[in-house]
């Protein structure tokens, strides 16, 4: 090889080098923008779900059974029956089941109180029971008539009621309809704030049985009482029953079921001022005994102010309103004097959340004393059963919406009624029965039982809804 | 009396050597008497060379006679012998004698009557000073062993007489004897015949000698003897020639006592020989020697015949021949000469890559050392946690048996193929058989420094500048890709990113070495079975490379059958399901991670753990994209000296590097963009990381390629590339030492230590884990026994897009568990053997976690067929108040399959393995006869000394430029790879 063809190729060389190098350059440039902007193909997963509606479960309404009696003899404490009361259960579609709860701590003779249960139905839709019991007492100690709706077991019900001073007697009643032992807190609020007692928590309900457990136990010489009913594991359904004596003079007896949850905006519809009461009350000036009073607990940290509408529900007055400021933690008392004789609806906005009930009394001299308490009610939406415990009894339904509602209420006699925007209207009923609503369009209902000297109320309760459905990830 | 010599030559017709045959058959100084050729394969035309010589006589058959049979059928046609001076020579077409071949070997035939045969020389047929053949002798264990097998004739074996046996071609035999001792035996019609046929007659009590004088010129033609060709099988085909004629012969020379006995080996011989052909990187002879075994054992129809021939001539007995065999020790010196040619030939394939002398030590405590700084919080671990990662099986034997067709125990469960990457776990948890989740700790801490070796030694290939290649190798083990798969906890992209440079390292020699090849083939399986995302760019790397891997193609073309195999069960399941690109889904737990932007890409980093520049970019209160421009600043170098390859020597090696990072930045991107798997709510996307593995190997490699072409100028640019590469990679690996990294050293057990109690004594405990996700979801699936194995994911199950029945009946289930509900549950819980309910809020629930907690607490609570165990730091745990019956394994779940894949995959593992064994290369030199078409008579082993030193030289990856580029550089190879100028 020559010097000139050597030289001539390296120059190629070196141009074949170059023009690789600008190739290459160029192909970097090519992919590099290529990847940057090109759409690139891709294959897109999707995660794999599926919705699952919980199966609507059994709807159950325990009863508190008999009224009972504590024995008379401190040494014993014995808690007896007295006599049966009348019972109203029914529901949509079939005949709920009847399921007798077992009592621990009851003397035995007595009739058992019941639980009624009413399985979901093929096609999924949410059931409905409800039961309500009526009796009318009259013994030395234990004398009045007193109505209890019995009500779904839930872990946390809020009893507004009761007393443990000098002639009062409250039994706080524990059911357990569930297949499930629970284990149940009772948390007893008087004016003194809360009842750090021992005995208070830890109380076992077995499964289908009912534990009665005496209110003075817990807080004693406490003349207004808050219970605080907490379960783990299986739910209760919790009452109070309160009986009063004034000396040898049975003052009347009532079971106080659950009020609405805390909340800062309370409805409790159907209250009835009875007249009598209040002369008598005005009459004997032996305190606030018998004037209407609003039994109010702030639950929170924080005191309330609460603003108190008293209304007639006729509509017709303008009622009064009053404000008052509560201390939290404790147990307070509103009376409500000014109102006159009446069925009243009474609203309590607050600052805080409260739990509230309304206490009223009766006393016709021949007839009796009786008292009872109003629960604040929970609005009821979509389907409902309202039960009617007894004879002679009036459905109050409150509506707290700005619209008009008509309701249709099937029983033995279906009737339609038509509640006035912020108005309430009622309904006289002479015979027990267990109205269905189909659609109760959020009113409150409150159900009363009076006739001279005698006075019960319950609250109608929401049918609990079933738990909302989730959507469920292959793990 | 008159000797008498009557010449047979066996023609096929048609042949064009019979012509200088035939003539030099006329130029002989003592002519034979009588000429009797016979034309095989004949259709009734006479060969025209044939018909102008006008032999004695002319046979001719349509068949195609094998030399044997042709010879016998000729000597049938003459008439019997009457005299012992009748001699009979036997040749072929491609024979040549020259002209004093017939009378030196009467010559020596004359001189005894004890003599029978006579032999020539054999020499090629265009070189007459290259021997091809004098005289043949065995082993005492019956191995042919040719006395002279190419070589010069010097004169040096012009002092042989007396030897045990000649080639037939050529040889001088008495009538007599040859029709006493049963002719040539037609069972032996290619090699051994001449052999085998001066055996008997030395049995019979005859001499066999070899006339030096004598020379017969041989083509090859395959009449007589076998062909000589060098295309692709002959090796496979002449093996089993040797082979067959061998065991046959051993059979018909064993006494009968023995003969059950031989034939009884016969097979399981062949099978032990053919792991030997493997370990001796000799995979052409494996087919061969198991046909040989199983033609001799049951198709060998001559073999009575043969025997009665033998049993017939022998006079003398055995001890006749016992001296002329091969003795002991020459057949020792043999072998040592052979290995040692070999091991001359291997030399190059090792070249001195002097590790310690050159800086590798140094790079591997670095790296260790760095690896160590980084999981400073991971030391002490014996297992790992977080991200991707999960313990292993505790049983060895489990992660065995787990490869193949069986049950998938991973949720309900379900029954179909593993995973391929659970073969690569169960050689890693074997390691550290005594507790295989151990194993991952070790590869968190090794993998840099087994990353910085494998690119060391990788670059070690291409240059001997120390600096340069610890260059390399820190830029390998500091790569973006491997701290961020160390970071996230993803152990099969960690693998995936430490095997690549092994790969391309063996697959650097592969074309040469069967060893390389099989290891390249092994690595191939183990990086595809880490990163099947890889498969594609994989794949069109394979295809490059095969397509320019010249004469070794064959070695290439087997290169991916182990990935195959491998991936074939899987593959088969989702094609057939009709989803073939979930084959390529990440395997392992499916961790979902952010995906990265192009530019992030561009640079290295694959998102998911946002490469912990966003941290330090939110740290330092500085924008998103000044830190963009800060990584591109630091990645530019590597960059610039990577398209600065493209300018100097090698370009090739440059380019295939620069094609390599092309395929792995479109592989990244491809997947920044996919997601094939679900893990709950969320979608998996494939992780770009192994991509970019590709990619930053195929940028570094270029970058290498330019370094090394710098020469001495390389000192500035490498120190520069280096420093930023490694300064890119601060931020993520700070991740891993100051915890932001999800790898947790021991963690805590998935389940509660209720349940990890009771599972270790059933270890198929059910338990159903319900986790809050999003307002209104769940997240619900049934673990067993102590919790989720690495070794128990399934690709399969993360990418099914559907909901199976189970699944669906589970997800019923837990919905109604968690809710109040109505719902019957004791029959689920049974059919699923559900002992536990794991409602699993994590250690810091959110609001919507703790108002679902609570609803689910309540509705747990309140279901009379659980109870409350109690809570832990993570959830609540309820049992079952029945005891409840898990569900057991089912038996044999894989049916047929299993046994069919474990064999398919024992037996091409098996087979690569032991090719990739380093050690008993018995091939390199290959003793290959060449066609003497080219006449140069080249040496062969010459030839091959230099091929394998060309060879061993610098080679690129995908391609050789001494063959692709003859214009470009004609300089022997080593002086174009970079580096070995003076100064090196």
């Amino acid at each position: 090889m020559t010097e000139q063809t050597n030289r001539r190729a390296s120059l190629t060389r070196a141009g074949v080098r170059v023009l690789a190098g600008a190739a290459g350059i160029a192909a970097s440039v090519v992919v590099v923008t290529a990847v940057t902007t090109l759409p690139l193909p891709s294959s897109q997963a999707h995660a794999v779900s599926r919705s699952v509606t919980p199966v609507p479960a059994t709807a159950t309404a325990a009863c508190p059974g008999p009224l009972l009696q504590l024995g008379s003899d401190a040494s014993t404490s014995a808690i007896s029956a007295l006599s049966t009361p009348q019972v109203v259960s029914g529901g949509a579609g079939a005949k709920p089941d009847a399921v007798d709860l077992s009592t621990t701590n009851v003397n035995p003779g007595g009739a058992a109180p019941r639980a009624y249960r009413q399985p979901a139905t093929d096609g999924g839709k949410e059931p409905l029971v409800a039961a309500a019991q009526t009796v009318t007492e009259k013994t030395a100690e234990v004398s009045g008539t007193a109505a209890a709706n019995c009500v779904q077991p839930d872990f946390d019900q809020w009893l507004v009621g009761g007393a443990t001073s000098l002639g009062a007697t409250t039994l706080v009643i524990l059911d357990n309809p569930g297949d499930v032992s629970a284990t149940v807190a009772v948390q007893p609020y008087s004016e003194q704030g809360l009842a750090e007692a021992a005995g208070g928590t830890g109380i076992v309900v077995k499964p289908h049985s009912q534990r009665v457990v005496p209110l003075a136990g817990l807080v004693p010489n406490a003349s207004a009482t808050v219970v605080h009913v907490t379960s783990t594991g299986g739910t209760v359904s919790a009452q109070l029953q309160e009986s009063e004596v004034s000396g040898v003079t049975p003052q009347g007896v009532e079971w106080v079921g659950p009020t609405a949850a805390p909340a800062k905006k309370l409805v409790i519809p159907g209250a009835l001022f009875d007249g009598t009461a209040l002369s008598a009350a005005t009459a004997t000036d032996s305190g606030d005994g018998g004037v209407p009073v609003l039994r109010v607990l702030p639950v929170g940290t924080k005191d309330a102010k609460l603003s108190i509408g008293v209304k007639p529900a006729s509509g017709k007055g303008a009622g009064t309103a009053l404000t008052a400021s509560v201390g939290h933690g404790v147990v307070s008392e509103v009376p409500l004097e000014k109102a006159g004789k009446g069925t009243y609806t009474i609203t309590v906005d607050s600052s805080e959340p409260i739990v509230a009930s309304v206490h009223t009394s009766t006393v016709v001299a021949k007839k009796g004393t009786d008292f009872t308490w109003y629960a604040a009610a929970t609005p009821l939406k979509g389907a409902a059963a309202i039960p009617i415990g007894g004879g002679n009894a009036t459905l109050h339904l409150t509506n707290t919406s700005s619209d008009a509602v008509t309701l249709t209420l099937e029983g033995k006699q279906s009737s339609t009624i038509t509640v006035p925007a912020n108005g309430s209207a009622s309904h006289a009923f002479t015979k027990p029965d267990v109205l269905r609503v189909p659609d109760a369009k959020g009113v409150v209902a409150s159900v009363t039982f009076a006739s001279p000297g005698q006075l019960a109320a319950y609250v109608a309760y929401p049918t609990s809804a079933s738990a909302s459905a989730l959507t469920v990830y292959k793990r | 009396m008159l000797q008498t010599v009557t010449a047979i030559i066996v023609v096929r017709q048609g042949a064009a050597r019979v012509q200088r045959t035939l003539e030099s058959l006329r130029a002989q100084t003592r002519r034979p008497d009588s000429v009797v050729v016979i034309e095989t394969g004949s259709n009734g035309d006479v060969t025209p060379a044939v018909a102008a010589f006008v032999p004695t006589q002319h046979l001719a058959t349509k068949e195609k006679l094998t030399f044997p049979a042709a010879v016998a059928a000729a000597v049938r046609a003459v008439e019997p012998p009457v005299h012992a001076q009748q001699w009979l020579w036997l040749l072929a077409q491609d024979t040549a004698p020259e002209p004093e071949a017939l009378e030196q070997l009467l010559a020596v035939g004359e001189v005894s009557p004890s003599v029978a045969v006579a032999g020539p020389k054999l020499v090629e047929w265009d070189d007459r000073t290259r021997l091809r053949g004098f005289g043949v002798t065995m082993t005492h264990f019956g191995a042919t062993v040719p006395l002279v097998d190419d070589e010069l004739d010097q004169g040096q074996h012009d002092g042989a007489s007396d030897v045990l046996g000649v080639h037939e071609a050529g040889m001088l035999v008495r009538h007599e004897v040859f029709n006493a001792i049963g002719g040539l035996d037609p069972a032996l019609p290619v090699v051994d015949g001449g052999l085998d046929f001066c055996v008997r007659a030395r049995l019979a009590g005859h001499r066999v000698v070899v006339a030096p004088g004598a020379r017969v010129a041989i083509g090859g033609d395959g009449v007589v003897g076998p062909r000589l060709s060098q295309r692709t099988g002959a090796e496979r085909v002449s093996h089993r020639q040797r082979r067959v004629a061998q065991l046959h012969r051993r059979l018909a020379y064993a006494p009968a006592a023995a003969l059950v006995l031989h034939w009884l080996s016969l097979v399981p011989l062949g099978v032990a020989r053919a792991i030997g052909w493997l370990v001796g990187k000799r995979p052409g002879a494996v087919g061969g020697e198991l046909a040989a075994a199983f033609q001799v054992a049951f198709a060998d129809s001559h073999l009575a015949a043969a025997r009665r021939n033998v049993s017939k001539s022998k006079r003398a007995g055995w001890a006749v021949v016992a001296p002329l065999r091969l003795p002991a020790s020459e057949l020792r010196r043999r072998r040592m000469l052979s290995r040692e040619a070999a091991l001359n030939a291997a030399h190059g394939e090792w070249r001195e890559l002097d590790f310690f002398g050159s800086g590798g030590g140094w790079v591997f405590v670095a790296t260790l050392a760095a690896s160590v700084a980084i999981g400073v919080r991971l030391l002490g671990a014996s297992v790992l946690g977080g991200g991707g990662l999960l313990p292993l099986n505790t049983s060895v034997g489990q992660l065995w048996s787990g490869i193949g067709w069986g049950f998938r125990d991973v949720g309900v469960g379900f029954i179909g193929p593993s995973d391929p990457f659970q073969a690569v776990l169960a050689l890693l948890g074997s390691l550290t058989f005594w507790n295989p989740s151990f194993s991952i700790v070790l590869l968190w801490f090794a993998a840099m420094p087994l990353a910085a070796i494998g690119a060391w030694l990788l670059a070690a290939r291409f240059t001997r500048r120390g600096g340069i290649r610890a260059v390399f190798a820190l830029a390998w083990a500091f790569a973006p890709p491997l701290l961020a798969a160390l970071s996230a906890g993803r152990p099969a992209a960690v693998l995936a990113h430490v095997l690549l440079p092994w790969l391309v390292f063996a697959a650097v020699t592969a074309r040469r070495s069967w060893s390389a090849a099989g290891a390249t083939a092994l690595l191939a399986a183990g990086v595809a079975a880490c990163a099947p995302s890889l498969i594609p760019a994989l794949a069109v790397a394979w295809l490059v490379w095969t397509a320019a891997s010249g004469r070794s193609v064959f070695r290439a073309l087997f290169v991916p059958l182990p990935a195959i195999a491998l991936f074939l069960p899987l593959a088969l399941t989702q094609i057939g399901a009709g989803h073939p690109l979930r084959i390529f889904a990440d395997p392992g737990v499916p961790v979902p991670s952010d995906a990265a932007s192009t530019w992030q890409l561009l640079l290295g980093f694959p998102g998911g753990a946002t490469s912990g520049w966003h941290h330090l970019a939110d740290a330092l209160g500085w924008s998103p994209s000044a830190m963009t421009i800060v990584l591109i600043v630091l990645i530019a170098p590597l960059a610039v000296l990577a398209l600065l390859a493209l300018f100097l020597r090698p370009t090739v090696r440059a380019a295939g590097a620069l094609l390599g990072a092309f395929l792995g930045l479109a592989t990244a991107a491809i997947c920044s963009q996919s997601a094939l798997q679900v893990s709950g709510e969320h979608t998996v996307g494939l992780w770009a990381g192994s991509g970019l593995s590709l990619y930053w190997l195929g940028l570094t490699g270029a970058a290498l390629c330019a370094l090394a072409g710098l020469g001495r100028f390389s000192v500035g640019p490498s120190w520069v590339a280096g420093i930023g590469a490694l300064a890119a990679i601060v931020p993520l690996a700070l991740s891993g030492v100051l915890g932001s990294s999800p790898v947790r050293a021991n963690p805590s057990g998935q389940l509660p230590a209720y349940v990890m109690a009771e599972a270790s004594t059933q270890p198929r405990t059910a338990t159903l884990v319900v986790t809050p996700g999003e307002p209104g979801t769940i997240t619900a699936g049934i673990v067993h026994g102590t919790g989720e194995t690495l070794d128990r994911q399934s690709t399969l199950a993360s990418t099914d897009a559907s909901l199976s029945p189970s699944s669906s009946e589970l997800a019923r289930l837990a919905v109604n568990l968690v809710s109040r509900s109505g719902f019957d549950a004791s029959d689920d819980l049974t059919r699923f053997g559900i002992g536990f309910m794991f409602l699993n809020t994590g250690s810091a629930p959110d609001v919507s976690q703790q108002a679902f907690s609570s609803r689910a607490e309540t509705a747990l609570d309140g279901n009379a067929l659980l109870a409350r165990v109690g809570a832990t730091s993570t959830g609540t745990l309820w049992s079952t108040t029945k005891d409840i019956a898990p569900v057991p394994l089912p038996d044999n779940p894989g049916g047929w399959r299993q046994p069919l894949i474990v064999l398919m995959l024992a037996v091409v593992f098996g087979v690569f393995a032991l090719l990739a064994v380093p050690i008993g290369n018995t091939a390199a030199p290959r003793r290959r006869m060449r066609r003497p078409k080219d006449g140069a008579g080249v040496p062969a082993e010459a030839v091959a000394g230099e091929d394998a030193q060309a060879e061993a030289s610098d080679e690129p990856v995908l391609d050789d430029e001494s063959t692709q580029e003859p214009d470009v550089d004609r300089e022997p190879a080593y002086a174009a790879a970079g580096g070995y100028d003076e100064e090196a």
